[in-house]
């Protein structure tokens, strides 16, 4: 014998509208969503920025640069300039060039790099960005990524 | 015939508000349990300050403009040329803090009297969601006046989102409007500071307010054996516990009139993307994590500072002794104070690390990880 009752045509169609209205409700959470996710659509960046003169650089002397609104630190080594990004790979701070001990340290959780952007101490989990650099007709140009 | 009369007397043909009088009766003088105190105070402290924090972040909106170019300008407009600008915002910042340590003593006085034991144990996991409402609402609100404290505490704190395994970057981006912080986190952090956090908080609140009136204030009577309350025994809500809260609402407004005057808030200077300054700290309640933090890789570090909230959240099923009185749950007890000494001692190393103190006349550095340095003392000349 069986005991299923047959689905009358009312609970059918209660089922029915149930199951479009939850589909509605998920339907409608999609724009949302995409409306909330910022748009992070971009077009090429390949242009390079000027850091200013190189003879307005000293040897182990620094600038910071914005290149596409970011900060990006450029420092003249004796062996040429060096280009990283100054956004701090631990916590997102912006990292400052210390002229007398030669290495670049985080103002936040005292995180040290050298100056080829290496992690020497602290927390940073990896080295700085770094960016090419060329020196055109006496200007200093750093390369956006 | 009076006024008042009339118009119950005309409400009363229409609906039947025998039932509301009942109820409103019935709540008014429920008797509560002979051990209410001065303590049970903080719940209803919290609430004052939390209708506080409405009615003054209403006033500020009037003033505040939520853009990069105009936020820091706007606040600076508020303290200095709106009239009584200062009390307004000085209420509202105070406030805050206030409320955050309103609730974690009423959380307090909940744990170590045993009140979030059965059957009150979804009361107890509401406040821990309104406890991190609250502090959500510390967080989004620090960004508003974009200042450089608040600017780069941000920064750290929202990168601290990107580590959580998987969805980590995906979550920090959505909540920065981007990959850093600019006026687009302003203006998420606004939306959910002034309208998405006030409406989930006012529901969290009103169950919770719900949950406490229906089931009572919890006695010291062990767990399924409690005695009822009666008239005798138990406090008159009204009127002595209601002007014992009037009492400690006034209190509370004098407080933070003096704190507003003699600590007041300062603006600091513009936010700066380019320039982190020295020593960044964040808010007070926030200290203890940030020094955890430091001890650990990022994704670890995060791991475990969601163990104290995910132990707080599932404590009324953890401990599941029937004893409520703290001098029968020793374990409980200790534990509970093993916890609070930790979080002062860990956001007192966080207060100290990377400054410069002087201790009993000798110079000492603080390192990064709350270590002192004896400072070389500079010879007399």
């Amino acid at each position: 014998m069986n005991d299923q009752q047959p689905i009358s045509r009312r609970t059918f169609l209660d089922w029915l509208l149930a199951g479009g209205l939850l589909t509605w409700g998920v339907a409608f959470i999609a724009p949302v969503i995409s409306y909330v996710w910022p748009s992070q659509r971009r077009g090429p960046s390949t242009q390079a920025v000027s850091a200013g003169k190189a003879d307005e650089f000293t040897d182990w002397q620094s600038k910071m640069v914005a290149i596409a609104g970011q900060p990006v630190i450029v420092i003249r080594t004796p062996q040429g300039f060096r280009a990283f990004s100054a956004i701090c790979t631990h916590l997102g701070c912006i990292v400052g060039w210390d002229a007398g001990r030669h290495q670049i340290e985080c103002p936040c959780h005292a995180g040290v790099f050298d100056v080829n952007g290496r992690v020497v101490s602290g927390p940073p989990p990896r080295a700085l960005a770094g960016l090419d650099v060329a020196v055109v007709n006496g200007e200093v140009l750093v390369k956006s990524a | 015939m009076k006024l008042p009369v009339k118009i119950h007397g005309w409400l009363a043909e229409r609906y039947d508000i025998g039932v509301v009088e009942k109820f409103a009766d019935d709540q008014l003088h429920k008797p509560l349990p002979a051990e209410t105190g001065f303590w049970h105070t903080f719940g209803s402290l919290s609430l004052f300050l939390f209708l506080n924090q409405v009615v003054t972040g209403i006033l500020l909106m009037v003033y505040y403009r939520p853009t990069t170019n105009t936020a820091f300008e706007s606040v600076r407009f508020i303290m200095t040329k709106a009239q009584f600008g200062w009390l307004i915002r000085g209420l509202h910042a105070w406030g805050a803090t206030l409320m955050i340590l309103c609730v974690l003593v009423h959380m307090m006085r909940t744990f170590f009297m045993g009140a979030y034991k059965k059957p009150r144990e979804l009361t107890w996991v509401l406040g821990v969601f309104i406890f991190g409402c609250t502090v959500t609402f510390g967080f989004t609100g620090y960004l508003l006046p974009w200042n450089q404290l608040s600017y780069w505490a941000t920064t750290v704190g929202t990168e601290i989102t990107g580590a959580i395994p998987m969805a980590g970057q995906y979550l920090k981006v959505l909540l920065r409007g981007g990959e850093g912080v600019t006026g687009e986190t302003l203006a998420r952090f606004y939306v959910l500071h002034v309208v998405v956090l006030p409406w989930v908080l006012t529901m969290l609140i009103a169950t919770h307010l719900f949950l406490m009136r229906v089931q009572g204030l919890a006695t010291f009577d062990r767990v399924g054996e409690e005695t009822p309350i009666d008239k005798h025994r138990g406090i008159p809500f009204f009127p002595q516990h209601v002007l014992k809260e009037g009492v400690v609402f006034c209190l509370m407004i004098a407080v933070m009139v003096t704190l507003i005057v003699f600590w007041p808030v300062e603006l600091g200077e513009k936010a700066d993307p380019f320039v982190t300054p020295e020593g960044i700290k964040p808010e007070w309640y926030f200290l203890s994590t940030y020094q955890l933090l430091k001890y650990f890789p990022k994704t670890l570090g995060l791991f475990v500072s969601l163990i104290p909230p995910v132990l707080l959240l599932l404590w009324p099923f953890l401990d599941r002794s029937r004893e409520r009185h703290p001098k029968k749950r020793p374990v409980a007890v200790a534990i509970g104070i093993a916890a609070i000494v930790l979080a002062l001692a860990f956001g007192m190393v966080g207060y100290l690390s990377e400054r410069n103190i002087s201790v009993g006349g000798h110079p000492y550095h603080f390192d990064v990880y709350g270590v002192p340095h004896r400072l070389v003392d500079q010879p007399k000349r």
